[in-house]
């Protein structure tokens, strides 16, 4: 059945027709069959402008509607929902700008601007011929929130999140939450102890109601989308019950495996049983069955023998768990970056040099009366190591180090004032509340900062001091001197884990390998695929309140989404015809929402055919232009109606 | 053993193994100067199989669609028409044997018929480089490399990029800069001779389609020629929809076209089209840096963007 | 120059990406910049949505000229979509002009949403490149001369 089109000429109360002769364009539209209404008003727009349109819909059967007024981006949205009112769908009506696109920019030129009105006209014709009556697509939300991470940004999120009545699952891959933050020893620029700080945080994590904490879980997979995001973990066995737990220690002192302990960074020694931190949370000794003399069978069961609450048990297995979340927050966190990658600091070689996540932990022991080693009486700190640096493939600047190594100089001079400290830096960026204050403190508590790049670290064999080589760009002299001690500032870097997520999740990552946030300023925790948040280091590197921040603004666009109980899909969006796909799979590539599938066909592997999924699918239509097989097309934008359109030229 | 021998036993004990069901390859022709693609099936027919100058087809385009399990002889731009195949998962790596045969240039027959003026050759022998054609009235000795085709004279890959089975040793690959000199030629005319250039050999096009039907990339379900909503080009004799077909055939080769000179051999009306097809293959280098058809998995220049891609041309 | 008829003026066909160029265009507008009036704006989502056919068809289609407008690179509301206009759009182009098609007829730019003034500048630099071009006659259809036509 042919299409019933209404147009509708205005005047925009002589802002259109002081240029736009507007009783020419009504005249020279006629002669097509399927235009049945022309007519001209004063104010379209007007609510006597859209009376008319209404009861011309109604008595004239209209199904199409034209208006050629000002520019869609101002009163589409009026009149889409006259087209609503009406009970037409919105998208059967098509504007025409023949205001701010051409009276307002042709003054004085009739003549042209009626010629060009007319085919400005004649091309929303066009394409309103041969719109559908599209709907919008509509899916429920519930109020499910996924966390993956729980560092102190998926700490602050599911706090924000279970306070405010969501549901929150926080997945963390470790046996206890707290992060990096956790193995801090003073947090800048105020010195507050990290651990003091955190523990209450991560205390209120199991407390409260609306957060179920799963800590030695890992993410398996995740599919689907929006308002249905089937997500897969595996709960990796700890073999010690936190129920029962009491941490009295006697397991651990009968354990005769002895391991490297991560939490402090190999610095000191734990058991294949242990309590993961001090401050772990939850509050249990786990099993480390890697090394753990054996469990499979079982080599050794003297921790089990002594535990006098029977929280161990050793037939426990990796068990899998499928929950569906409406939307997810990714708080992966960073990795600090490997200093052997600069071979010419010594790291690793050198017995004396060490990182600066190192540093934090030899002085948290060393503040509490027990110093696991003597760093001398003359101290190195070298910036940059691993920031700002194109030799090893890290250009941006890690943000935190300047500030990091000031308070790593400080407490450490004040544990141990009259010795020599010196940080040599490249710029000092000391930008944020208190670091220019924090700064000056510390120059002035003695800190010596000499302004440029550190060329090597050599090491005395015998007396493994450490001969460091730098030029003081300052003063412009060379400096050679031995330090008892070098602590290399290391950047941060986008940590293993992310990048797997990032591929399950079809998340791209920006130039420094961080996550990519949808919009740099304008939505900086948001990213382009619908429901899927960001907080924290893994979208780029920052310090503890701005990463609490984000944590806190990842919660609210979250909540700001799943409020509304629905999602909206706008309808136009891409379609595949099953008829035409070769499922060579370049739209697939080139949908920056991940919004387009390459499925298998049931019965032959090796077809494959582009399916769109239509809540992910923003409508811009670029998989459209890509495909060469005409496969791919824009509902509402199709290629047939824009050919149409240059055909009226 | 010569190549041709080593063609043939592989494909003899990929049949008996049946590690294959069917093995393309080449074998001589009715008529001289020619081979055809075959299909053998039977471990006893291999002997069919030929390799010489003459092999001048793409065979991978009939590896698109296959449910079975296929050997193919290939050579180089052979070979990359079919690593471009399975980047864009129209043929499974694993139901594919290739067979790579080194490649020192296939001989382009129209060059000789025009060297010959058009003579009835009836009879080409071919012994070492050199080949012996014979006619009623006439016999000529002719040298294979004064008759290669343009595109192997200056060809940037003669050996295979992909092979399950190599045959023989890898010959030494030509210096191909040249590659493009007939492009930059007409580059370096002015657009008035340029458009009567291309219009006067379009002109001579009369959308039999040959081209497409006989490029192993071309394998869309409805070409966009035969699309209607819309309807990008007419199929009228008019030079406009002529020109038009050609430029956008040109331009959905982007990135994938390996110069392997099946379109134009196909042509019946000697219509030069590899010089539409070969400038996009100078401007995607030029351009993006890519060559097609040499990594499995890579992604083809039109797939991928860099941020600061050239854009001179943009205001 | 070519020689022109009197009274013709170039028939530009405009692709402008909605969230900047189309945004620019109506501040264009919006702030009374004036500029010559031969452009005809089709509104796209994205210059990613271009498939560089439309080009083709438009000068078929007997267009004098073509541009196509979006946001300037790293600004694409939909992310990437400019990157892959951009690559399809150096390829189209560099291939129209070595077929012979004049250099001067087809355009492209990044026009940002308040760039309201560049864009009238864009509008008036391309009308003016056509206009010296004269009316098109290369690739331009005609249907009332060639042969069967059905």
């Amino acid at each position: 059945m042919a299409p019933r089109i209404g147009v509708y000429v205005c005047h925009c109360g002589g802002n259109i027709s002081e240029v736009v002769d507007v009783k020419k364009v009504t005249e020279s539209l006629g002669g097509q069959g399927d235009v049945v209404l022309i007519k001209d008003h004063e104010h379209v727009c007007s609510e006597v402008g859209q009376k008319l349109i209404l009861n011309d819909i109604k008595e004239n059967r209209l199904d199409r509607v034209v208006i050629s007024a000002c520019s869609p981006q101002f009163q589409g949205g009026t009149f889409m929902k006259t087209m609503e009112q009406a009970g037409l769908s919105p998208y059967v009506m098509e504007m025409a700008n023949i205001r701010e696109q051409c009276s307002w920019a042709h003054h004085g030129q009739t003549e042209q601007a009626t010629s060009k009105a007319v085919d400005l006209t004649k091309m929303a014709i066009a394409k309103a011929r041969l719109d559908e009556p599209l709907e919008k697509k509509v899916l429920p939300l519930g109020k499910r929130v996924l966390i993956i991470g729980g560092g102190i940004a998926g700490i602050q999120a599911s706090l924000d999140l279970g306070d405010a009545g969501f549901e929150v699952y926080l997945v963390e891959k470790e046996p206890t939450i707290g992060g990096k933050m956790a193995q801090l020893s003073k947090t800048f620029p105020t010195e507050d102890c990290a651990a003091c700080i955190l523990s209450p945080k991560m205390a209120d994590v199991p407390n409260n109601p609306n957060v179920r904490l799963m800590t030695s879980t890992e993410v398996k997979d995740i599919s689907g989308y929006i308002g249905n995001y089937e997500v897969t973990v595996t709960r990796k066995p700890t073999y010690v019950d936190p129920d029962k737990c009491t941490c009295c220690d006697k397991c651990a002192e009968v354990c005769p495996v002895t391991v490297p302990n991560e939490y402090d960074e190999g610095l000191t020694t734990r058991k294949a049983i242990y309590l993961p931190s001090p401050i772990a949370v939850p509050n249990s000794y786990v099993l480390d069955d890697k090394s753990c003399l054996g469990l499979f069978p079982l080599a050794c069961s003297k921790c089990k023998e002594v535990c006098e609450v029977d929280a161990i048990n050793y037939d426990v297995y990796p068990r899998e768990e499928k929950f569906t979340v409406d939307t997810i927050i990714v708080a992966t966190g960073f990795d600090i970056f490997d200093a052997r990658e600069k071979a010419v600091f010594g790291w690793g070689k050198y017995e004396n040099v060490y990182n600066a996540l190192e540093m934090e932990r030899l002085l948290a022991h060393s503040g509490e009366g027990k110093p696991l080693k003597d760093l001398g009486n003359k101290v190195a700190f070298i910036q940059c190591v691993g920031s700002r640096d194109e030799q090893v493939g890290c250009e941006y600047c890690s943000r935190v180090c300047c500030m990091y190594a000031t308070k790593l100089a400080c407490l450490f001079n004040r544990e141990h004032p009259g010795k020599e400290i010196y940080i040599f830096y490249t710029d000092l960026r000391a930008y944020g509340k208190g670091f220019e204050e924090y700064y000056k403190r510390a120059q002035s508590e003695g800190i010596k900062f000499i302004r440029g790049r550190v060329a090597e670290v050599v090491e005395d064999s015998e007396t493994k001091k450490l001969m460091l080589r730098a030029e003081d760009t300052l003063t412009r002299k060379i400096i050679e001197s031995e330090f008892d001690s070098v602590i290399l500032s290391v950047g941060l870097r986008p940590n293993a884990g992310t990048q797997k997520i990032a591929s399950m999740l079809g998340l791209s990552r920006s130039q420094d390998g961080f996550l990519k946030e949808a919009h740099l300023k304008f939505r900086p925790v948001d990213t382009l695929i619908e429901g899927v948040f960001l907080a924290g280091t893994v979208q780029g590197p920052k310090d503890i309140p701005d990463t609490v921040a984000q944590a806190s603004a990842a919660s609210s666009r979250a909540i700001r989404l799943m409020n509304k109980g629905e999602f909206e899909a706008e309808p136009i969006i891409a379609e595949v015809s099953k008829e035409m796909c070769v499922g060579c799979g370049v739209c697939a590539e080139v949908c920056a929402y991940g919004a387009i599938e390459m499925v298998s066909s049931a019965d032959n592997e090796g077809v494959r055919t582009a399916v769109v999924n239509e809540f992910l699918c923003k409508g811009c239509g670029n998989c459209a232009a890509a495909c060469r097989s005409g496969a791919v097309d824009v509902n509402g934008m199709s290629d047939h109606q824009i050919s149409k359109m240059i055909e009226v030229m | 053993m010569d190549l041709q021998a080593q063609v043939r036993q592989a494909a003899r004990k990929l049949l008996d193994d049946k590690q294959v069901d069917v093995v393309i390859g080449y074998e001589a022709a009715d008529e001289p100067l020619r081979t055809t693609p075959c299909f053998i099936r039977d471990s006893q027919e291999v002997d069919r199989l030929v390799w010489n100058p003459f092999c001048e087809h793409n065979l991978a385009g009939y590896l698109q669609g296959r449910q079975d399990k296929a050997a193919v002889v290939a050579k180089g731009c052979d070979s990359r028409a079919i690593v471009v195949l399975i980047n864009e998962s129209q043929v499974q790596r694993d139901n594919i044997t290739v067979i790579g045969v080194p490649c020192g240039g296939i001989v382009e027959r129209k060059k000789i018929y025009r060297h010959l003026q058009g003579a009835d050759i009836r009879e080409a022998v071919l012994e070492g480089d050199v080949i012996t054609v014979k006619g009623p009235g006439f016999s000529a000795e002719l040298k294979v490399e004064d008759f290669l085709a343009e595109c192997c004279k200056f060809c940037s890959h003669r050996n295979p990029v992909l092979f399950d089975i190599k045959i023989g040793e890898d010959v030494p690959e030509v210096d191909s800069k040249e590659q493009y000199h007939e492009v930059a030629r007409l580059e370096g005319s002015s657009s008035e001779e340029r458009w009567e250039f291309f219009k006067k050999e379009l002109s001579k096009c009369v959308r039999c389609y040959a081209c497409r039907e006989a490029c192993p990339l071309c394998y869309c379900k409805q070409c966009f020629t035969d699309q209607s909503l819309p309807a990008w080009v007419g199929k009228t004799d008019d030079i406009s929809d002529t020109m038009a077909f050609h430029i956008m055939r040109a331009y959905h080769t982007t990135g994938r076209c390996v110069d392997c000179g099946n379109c134009e051999r196909a042509c019946p009306n000697d219509v030069q089209i590899r010089l539409l097809t070969k400038k996009i293959e100078k401007d995607v280098k030029e351009l993006f840096g890519s060559e097609a058809g040499l990594e499995i998995g890579e992604k083809t220049s039109m797939m991928v963007y860099k941020e600061n891609d050239p854009q001179d041309f943009i205001k | 120059m070519q020689e022109q008829p009197e009274n013709w003026e170039p028939r530009i066909i405009a692709f402008l990406c909605s969230w900047c160029s189309y945004a620019g265009a109506d501040l264009a507008g919006v702030s009374r910049c004036q500029y010559p009036p031969n452009i005809r704006v089709i509104k796209l989502p994205c210059s990613g949505r271009a498939n560089p056919f439309y080009i083709i068809k438009s000068l078929q289609q007997g267009c004098d000229g073509v541009l196509i407008s979006g946001c300037h690179p790293g600004e694409c509301h939909y992310s990437s979509g400019n990157y892959y206009a951009r690559r399809r759009f150096a390829i189209m182009k560099r291939l129209l002009e070595y077929i012979g098609v004049e250099e001067g007829r087809v355009h492209f730019s990044w026009v940002s949403a308040s760039e309201g003034e560049k864009f009238a500048k864009v509008v008036s630099e391309v009308t003016e490149a056509v206009r010296k071009l004269g009316p098109a006659r290369r690739l331009v259809k005609n249907e009332f001369e060639s042969g069967a036509t059905i």
